[in-house]
Order: structure tokens, then C-alpha cells, then sequence
């Protein structure tokens, strides 16, 4: 196992969310830091359980999972909180908080790190000014259409400059303009962040050359 | 400093999306603090006239008309020497006979040739020592003396007020109890209810890396300013009722103001402790 150069490393992983099933058989995965994974799978194959095993808000039957150089298989939930707010997280288990504004929801990440209110201003300006959101700070983020709550997810999960991101099926539910929109934003991310990206896809994976390509099937990764 | 002020800040905006559930529970927790002041204030006012009662209680021992005036100050003495006694004053006829005239306001005894009272001496109390215990233990040694043809004794006021107070005290007791029990429920559901309507946002903030601390304090903050709010509104909406109002034979007696602070104080600890309590479950 690799700490320093791996951001995300499983090792002989088998989870089972109930007794008589089986989700993860000895499944063994490693993300270089910087570089990006696209993982495909079929609805129900686990993908987003995968992602929800790497925050450690569920815990492996068997196997180590080492994130951001935490051993999260063994560390209790409440220890995992510095991990966690180095992972920028879209879709699946992150959402936004529908009755908050476009800025309080990408915000959250800085208040939690403490950061001063000055600092926060021009962290999530600048963020949405990024992500095309510049001016839309006051909408509630329960009225924005699908494509724009990922877009703001995306800011939120970039806000604090977290090193790791996991995106979870970002292009499900959008339109073709919305999808290249967004497929914009996700190479640039890969091309030029330096950031660890994990995406998780079921049917049309995003557009990204550089990314490696995982599929999940019957348990394993390959 | 954000991190300090972000609670706060949470909380007020909690309660300006749903002001009318916290109105309510705000209104019923007001309600039921001024049932705690309320029963404080008999309870207060219930002493004061029991301590009224006893501090006037005396006892009378009236002598026979055969002891002589050496045998009445031998009496006297050996009263004096009891503790907690703390006067002892001998009536004489004459005496009685003016205590009769300011009693009745007319002279009954005009135009009768020997004064029928009999002479007589009266026994004050120290107040610790006003007990049915203590009186009827004393009853017992005057009863030995001789020359005393009959004893007045408040041994039966004082076990009539002894056993309203032992009343007062249970029911004060019971009713505390019950309304502090209504009072930690009704706060903590109001508190859950909060930790419902948030539940999302909270599974968002644990995810995105909140501590518990953070993510208790909105609602540990939301349950001091519930109770304090409530306590320091009760007083004040009773302060103000007592200014109102007036007894003429019952004095109404309110704590001063460093109880009322103290119980503020208090009412808001129990507040933060079930604030607490409240999101412990959702953490």
C-alpha cells in the first residue's frame, strides 16, 4: 500500500450491506493522487455504496480503505471529520440543502473550516463566477433545475480546495446542453486541477480522455 | 469566528422560517414556568402565614385563687427557665378584667362585686420552638406543677397548621415535580421536532466534515433561549399580575431577585442539558 502517492487505496475490500448479500467480493482499487477515475456500473451495482465506503459513512465487512491517508475501515465516523473536509462531494449521498441559498450551500465547507467571513465571500465568488453562477447567489437552491444543482455542487466541492472529489453520476437526469456544460467543467477539473476525482457513471460516462476507466461488475473492479 | 457565530446565526434564521412552531413552544414553555413561579409564590406565601400563625400562638396557664404571690413568681421562674420560652407575664385580675374591656369593647364584668377571672400567666414562644411537640411536652411539666387549675394550650392550632404544611409541602412537591417533568418533555419534543425538520442539513454537514460540536450547537443554543426566554417572560408577565392585585389577610410574597436570577439560570442549564439531549440521537 502506497499512502503518500495513492489519494484513495482499497485493499481486498468485501462489503455486505445485509447478511445474505453480497455487494464487494475482495475488491482492490488505487487512485493516484492528482489523477482521475471514471468507475461505470450498472444501477444497483454498488457505486454509490463504493463512495459511501470511502467517506466511511459505511463500514467494509473486510479489507482496509485508506483515504487522504486515513485509514477509514477502522476509524470511528466522528474521527473521519478533517478527511471529510478535504473531499468535495456531488450527487448520490451529497446534496444541497434545498431551503439554503445558491452561496450558503457552496459556503458550508469554508464555515465549517472556520474561515473568515471576508475570506468566504471571495472564495465562493470566485467559485461561481467559475461555474457560470455569478449573480445567482440568492436563489434557493431547491428552485435551480437539475443541471445547475450539480453545477453548484461542483462549487461547493471545490470551494475549500479539497483534494479529493467524488462525483456521483453526474450526468444522470441532464439535457444534452446541460451534459456539455458540465462535461466542460469536469475536464477542466481533470486537466488542470491537479485534484483526485473519482466519477461514478450508469449509462453516458462523461467525456474525459485523460481519466482512467473502471467498470464495477458482480462485486469487482476492473 | 464564523464557526462561533454560524450557530447563532443558524438559530435565529431557524426561528424566522418557522415562527409559529416556535412561538408555540416558546408560549407553552411560559405557561408552564409561571405554574413553577406560581406554585414558588404559595408556596412562599403559605410560609409567611403559617410563620404569622405560630409567632402569635401563646399559652395560658390560669392559677388557682389559693397561690399566694410567692408561689406565682416561684412558677414564673421556673418557666423563665425553659429554653425557648422567651417571656412569661403574670395577668392579674385587674389585668384580665382590662384585657376583657379591650377585648370586647364593653365592661361585662359592671356591677358585679368580686371580679370572677381568675389570674393567670401567659407563656410567649421562641418562634423555632413553636411545635405541637414542644407544647404538649411543656403541657406535660405545667400539668405537674401544682396550684395551676387550667392550661390553655395551642397544642391543636399548631397540629392543624403543622399538618397543612406537611399538605403543602407534598402537593407542592408532587405538582413541582409533575410540571417539571411537562416542561423537560415538552422542550425536548419542541428541540426533536427542530432536529426533524433539519435532518438533511445535518447528514449534509457530517458529510461535508462538521463536527459534533458544531453541528449540536444551533439546537443546544435554541434550548437556553427557549427556557430562558420563557423564565425571564414568566416572571415578568407575574411581577407585573402581583403589582395588580392585594390580599388583606394574605401577604403575597415573591422570591427577590437573586432567586429569580438563579432560577432563570437554572431553567436555562436544564435548557442547554436538553438541548443536548435532543440532537445527542441524531449525531
Amino acid at each position: 500500500m502506497n499512502f503518500e502517492e495513492n489519494a484513495v487505496e482499497l485493499v481486498n475490500v468485501s462489503y455486505r450491506p445485509m447478511a445474505d448479500t453480497r455487494l464487494f467480493d475482495d475488491l482492490s482499487f488505487s487512485l493516484p493522487a492528482g489523477k482521475t477515475a471514471v468507475v461505470e456500473g450498472a444501477t444497483g451495482s454498488g457505486k454509490t455504496a463504493f463512495i459511501e465506503l470511502l467517506i466511511g459513512r459505511k463500514k467494509p465487512s473486510a479489507g482496509d480503505i485508506l483515504v487522504l491517508n486515513h485509514r477509514v475501515h477502522d476509524t470511528p465516523e466522528w474521527s473521519l471529520k478533517k478527511m471529510r473536509r478535504n473531499i468535495g462531494g456531488v450527487g448520490g449521498v451529497y446534496d444541497l440543502i434545498e431551503n439554503r441559498t445558491v452561496f450558503e450551500n457552496v459556503s458550508f465547507p469554508l464555515i465549517i473550516a472556520g474561515r473568515k467571513s471576508s475570506a468566504i465571500r471571495s472564495a465562493v465568488k470566485a467559485v461561481l463566477d467559475r461555474f457560470d453562477l455569478a449573480g445567482r447567489e440568492k436563489e434557493k437552491a431547491g428552485r435551480l433545475c437539475r443541471g445547475d444543482k450539480v453545477l453548484v455542487m461542483l462549487a461547493r466541492a471545490v470551494v475549500a480546495d479539497q483534494s479529493l472529489l467524488l462525483i456521483d453520476e453526474p450526468l444522470a437526469g441532464l439535457d444534452t446542453a446541460a451534459a456539455d456544460r458540465l462535461n466542460g467543467h469536469l475536464r477542466d477539473l481533470t486537466d488542470q486541477s491537479g485534484k483526485s476525482i473519482i466519477i461514478t457513471t450508469a449509462l453516458s460516462a462523461p467525456d474525459l480522455p485523460t481519466a482512467a476507466a473502471y467498470t464495477i461488475r458482480e462485486g469487482k473492479l476492473k | 469566528m464564523t464557526r462561533l457565530f454560524y450557530p447563532l446565526k443558524r438559530l435565529l434564521t431557524n426561528f424566522a422560517r418557522r415562527p409559529l412552531p416556535a412561538f408555540a413552544a416558546l408560549l407553552s414553555l411560559t405557561m408552564l414556568l409561571i405554574m413553577i413561579d406560581l406554585i414558588w409564590i404559595t408556596r412562599l406565601s403559605g410560609e409567611r402565614y403559617f410563620d404569622n400563625t405560630t409567632a402569635a400562638i401563646e399559652m395560658e396557664l390560669f392559677l388557682a385563687d389559693s397561690l399566694s404571690e410567692s408561689g406565682i413568681m416561684k412558677i414564673k421562674d421556673s418557666l423563665e427557665n425553659n429554653e425557648g420560652i422567651t417571656g412569661v407575664t403574670y395577668i392579674s385580675k385587674e389585668t384580665a378584667r382590662q384585657r376583657l374591656l379591650a377585648l370586647m369593647g364593653t365592661d361585662l364584668l359592671a356591677g358585679l362585686d368580686d371580679n370572677p377571672l381568675p389570674r393567670s400567666i401567659l407563656i410567649n414562644f421562641d418562634n423555632e420552638f413553636v411545635t405541637a411537640a414542644f407544647i404538649e411536652q411543656l403541657t406535660g411539666v405545667i400539668k405537674n406543677m401544682n396550684d395551676i387549675s387550667e392550661i390553655y394550650s395551642p397544642v391543636d392550632i399548631l397540629a392543624k397548621v403543622e399538618n397543612s404544611r406537611w399538605l403543602a409541602d407534598k402537593i407542592t412537591l408532587i405538582l413541582g415535580v409533575v410540571i417539571i417533568l411537562t416542561v423537560l418533555l415538552n422542550l425536548l419534543y419542541s428541540i426533536r421536532l427542530s432536529v426533524k425538520t433539519h435532518e438533511p442539513e445535518i447528514y449534509q454537514y457530517r458529510l461535508l466534515g462538521a463536527g459534533r460540536m458544531f453541528l449540536s450547537m444551533p439546537f443546544i443554543l435554541e434550548g437556553i433561549f427557549y427556557t430562558a426566554v420563557a423564565s425571564v417572560a414568566g416572571w415578568l408577565i407575574l411581577y407585573y399580575g402581583s403589582t395588580m392585585i392585594s390580599f388583606e389577610e394574605f401577604t403575597l410574597v415573591l422570591p427577590n431577585l437573586r432567586e429569580i436570577i438563579y432560577f432563570c439560570l437554572i431553567t436555562a442549564a436544564i435548557g442547554l442539558i436538553v438541548g443536548f439531549v435532543g440532537i445527542r440521537r441524531s449525531l
